[in-house]
């Protein structure tokens, strides 16, 4: 047999490969194709009221409302006009006047930093294309075409080259922020960029390139990746946020969402998107509040459906409805709450008066009006404490065939051993551990309830003092944390949250012991007068045991 | 013949093509992209980065030399002794001389390596270059913590310590002190604990020629040393005032997601920001 080190048609079949990479790179998976669906619970409620049929109406009024995931906008109702609010425009109006000089900033010197560059140096032609910023980059080829082709645009323009130190022509080209008393080309193309805001479709654009593989298309915490985390991203739809400003239940701000994308939900799967400028994180912030409204406008439409005899959407229903929910979004600044708290600096205070406080803290925790040790654990450490909490999950029966396997996956199902008054484990006859099978209570997402476990030191919505006060103040929307009892004052709370962060600061917490020790040493010296001098080290040991024994925290001092 | 040409044709236009793509950024990148940016290494500004640059530079030139020699070689003999149908093959039991030859060259070349970097090596990762003059450990300035997908860096407040509750956190971005008040340029020294949370990840900041791993349930002392006369000299053009940092280890889906930014901030304004962040911390917006 004759040896062939290559037949002739390798070099083609390598060809081919090599084609097939660099075509690749160029590769658009597309998007003309994606929709707004139906919930999955909108089906199934549907279908319940036999109005399964009914569904295009549905969807037909949420696309009338809130456009498709290409086209994506409010539809302009005459009660907005009447309160002159474009909400299309959500920016425009919603901002300070703080937030619009950082985005101004943030466009100057991170975003459009090298278009601007090209900006100031003149050198217009060759200013390229930015990401997600398609509208700002339509209003660059066609209204300063003159500028840089040196071409007539097709609106009219001038004719030829302008010079970029002649005037702007403001009455026939708009652009955002140019002084009253007119500016030149070169000044308006700056202030093109500058002050740039993305526009919803941009917004939508960057949600499908960041967010949407989590969040999904309608913002239902269903995208691709989404199944293979733990916790499940935000469902939108719901229009609650766990980490917000305001009371219990009630919309977030702006601000609250735009925290979020700076900081993260540390140790989610959700991280910080700091590296976009903030004009994009507040466009985001936009869309998903365009996502949030509209899963709330359909949940409230098929109500409205099965209300009606018909089974029918009159305009006035989704006209209503659409308001109802618009104004609940609308008025969330108003609800910003602890303004106006002061946080107590116990980074200033005495080491007597953080333990008196934190003491004080730890009986609420303790006690049954806060109530917090019975999901928080005795040892604050939550779903991870071996005992399971019991008012976090109830007894079912393990044989029932109902257990949702999905819903056990994720940790929502536990065993219990049955403990006699003694703490024995009982057992059957066969010499079996007796045990229950408890289910979590399942949030307002219907994920497991995952109290936090406090010495771990992660606060997913954020670690400074004034976020736990309202965390514990107000709770938090969509779980099974409450807000605080009217019994719990202002102080209490802040007694709370100074012994909930003792528990997390390994230092602090060495510091309590510390001071609590010489207390108990000092008192112990004092009843027994100096006959202990001969054997001090056997004191020591005794007052380490009745430390640990007084506080029963041995376990999270280990930590 | 019409494969040899064929292959030296791909071969040219895989070249041109890695030539192309190499000088011209958006080429690739397909999108915008900061006028600093470069393919190659950007400006040091490390106190160590020039001896890291020099090591890169002599190993960079020993392995050009090197794969030019061979791939010379190579495509000489391909070209050369390229079967022809009729050829027998011919066996050979090889050369002794040059064996010992190819097997000399590396480890010659391997030693130069080991030697010349040793001074560097001790310099970065001894645990002695991270201690004073008698033998104390140098304050930690920050914990650096690497997580699925981000950074963050947490700081122990004005009292220095950790686990207490003036301690505060920075997401995304690590702001230093460019310590311009110790005038020995070799005790400009910033200590930072690194640590993982979950899987390994790679802590990379291309200015300051810094790469290391984070690894879960490892805390590794590192330090970071800005030479103020280098930064001063990027700064002048650049309007971002700070630096990139990338996971340079695959840690999973959403890897890419995973950068933060250097600030290096003169002492007095990073004094300032720490009081501006305990601040915050106790603040209620």
């Amino acid at each position: 047999m004759r040896l062939r080190p290559l037949t002739s048609r390798g070099p083609f079949v390598l060809a081919g490969l090599l084609v097939g990479v660099f075509a690749s790179c160029d590769y658009d998976p597309g998007h003309a194709d994606l929709s707004f669906g139906l919930s999955e619970t909108t089906m199934a409620s549907l279908d319940d009221v036999g109005l399964a049929s009914s569904s295009p109406q549905v969807s037909g009024a949420l696309t009338t409302l809130f456009g498709t995931p290409q086209d994506p906008h409010y539809l302009i109702t005459g009660d907005m006009l009447d309160e002159d609010e474009n909400p299309n425009l959500a920016g425009e109006f919603e901002l300070t006047e703080e937030q619009w000089e950082a985005i101004a900033r943030d466009n100057r010197s991170r975003r459009f930093l090298r278009q601007l560059d090209l900006i100031a140096s003149e050198r217009f032609a060759e200013v390229p294309e930015p990401l997600y910023a398609g509208d700002l980059w339509a209003i660059w080829t066609r209204d300063f075409a003159p500028l840089h082709t040196g071409e007539a645009s097709e609106d009219g323009g001038p004719a030829t080259t302008v010079d970029p130190a002649s005037a702007f022509p403001v009455d026939d080209l708009w652009v955002p922020g140019l002084p009253e008393d007119g500016a030149t080309w070169a000044e308006a193309a700056r202030l093109l960029f500058v002050q740039w805001y993305p526009s919803m479709r941009e917004s939508a654009e960057m949600y499908r390139a960041q967010c949407l593989h989590c969040h999904g298309v309608d913002g239902g915490g269903n995208g691709p990746t989404g199944e293979f985390l733990e916790p499940r991203p935000r469902d939108y739809r719901l229009g609650k946020f766990k980490w917000i400003a305001v009371e219990n239940g009630k919309r977030p701000r702006r601000q609250d969402l735009v925290n979020i994308l700076m900081q993260g939900a540390y140790t989610t799967a959700m991280p910080n998107f700091a590296r976009f400028s903030s004009g994009q994180l507040h466009g985001l912030v936009d869309y998903v509040r365009l996502l949030a409204m509209r899963g709330e406008t359909e949940t409230r439409l098929v109500l409205e459906m099965g209300d009606s005899d018909s089974g029918d959407l009159p305009l006035d229903t989704i006209q209503s409805t659409y308001s109802a929910v618009w104004a609940n979004w609308r008025d969330a600044d108003e609800n910003y709450v602890a303004a106006d708290v002061v946080v107590p600096r116990w980074d200033q205070m005495s080491v007597e008066d953080q333990v008196t406080r934190g003491e004080h803290g730890r009986e609420l925790f303790m006690g049954t009006l806060a109530n917090c040790f019975s999901c928080h654990g005795m040892d604050g450490r939550g779903a991870d404490a071996p005992n399971l909490p019991i008012s976090l999950a109830e007894v079912v029966d393990a044989d029932d065939h109902e257990i949702d396997p999905e819903y056990e996956a994720r940790g929502g199902y536990r065993w219990v051993e049955l403990k006699d008054a003694n703490g024995q484990t009982l057992t059957d006859a066969e010499g079996h551990a007796k045990r229950d099978l408890y289910r979590i209570k399942p949030d307002d997402w219907g994920n497991p309830s995952m109290p936090r476990n406090f010495t771990q030191s992660i606060f997913r919505g954020g670690s400074r003092p004034i976020d736990l006060y309202r965390r514990i103040k107000y709770g938090i929307t969509g779980t099974i944390m409450p807000a605080a009892e009217a019994g719990i004052s202002d102080g209490d709370i802040w007694d709370l949250v100074i012994y909930v962060k003792t528990l997390a600061n390994s230092t602090d917490l060495a510091r309590v012991y510390e001071h609590k020790r010489a207390a108990l040493a000092e008192l112990h010296e004092a009843e027994h007068g100096d006959a202990g001098h001969s054997n001090d080290h056997d004191d020591d040991d005794d007052d380490d045991d009745h430390t640990d024994t007084d506080t029963n925290d041995d376990d999270a001092s280990g930590h | 013949m019409l494969m040899r040409i064929t292959v030296t044709l791909l071969m040219a236009a895989l070249l041109v093509f890695g030539l192309v793509s190499w000088a011209d950024y958006d080429f690739w990148l397909m999108g915008p992209s900061p006028s600093h940016y470069t393919w190659w290494w950007p400006e040091e500004m490390s106190t160590l980065g020039q001896h890291a640059d020099n090591l890169f530079w002599l190993i960079m030139v020993m392995v050009t030399v090197m794969f030019v020699i061979t791939m010379g070689a190579l495509t000489y003999s391909i070209w050369k002794f390229s079967a022809k149908r009729q050829d027998k093959a011919v066996f050979s039991h090889g050369s002794h001389k040059l064996e010992l030859l190819w097997t000399a060259i590396p480890a010659a070349m391997l030693l130069v390596i080991a030697f010349s970097q040793m001074s560097t090596f001790a310099a970065m990762q001894f645990d002695s270059s991270m201690e004073d003059e008698n033998g104390e450990e140098l304050p930690v300035l920050c914990e650096i913590w690497a997580s699925q997908f981000d950074w963050r860096f947490r700081y122990p407040g004005r009292d220095g310590r950790f686990g207490t509750n003036d301690d505060f956190e920075s997401a995304y971005e690590l702001v230093i002190p460019m310590r311009d008040r110790e005038p020995d340029h070799d005790k400009k020294k910033n200590i930072f604990l690194l640590r993982s949370r979950d899987v390994l990840h790679s802590f990379f900041v291309p200015h300051l020629r810094f790469k290391r791993d984070a690894v879960p349930g490892m805390t590794q002392r590192i330090w970071l040393g800005v030479d103020d006369e280098q930064l001063a000299e990027i700064m002048a053009d650049r309007e971002d005032k700070s630096f990139d940092i990338i996971c340079a280890e695959l840690c999973g889906w959403g890897h890419y997601k995973m950068s933060g930014r250097v600030r290096v901030l003169p002492d007095a304004e990073y004094e300032k920001w720490v009081d501006e962040m305990t601040a915050l911390q106790f603040g209620n917006s």
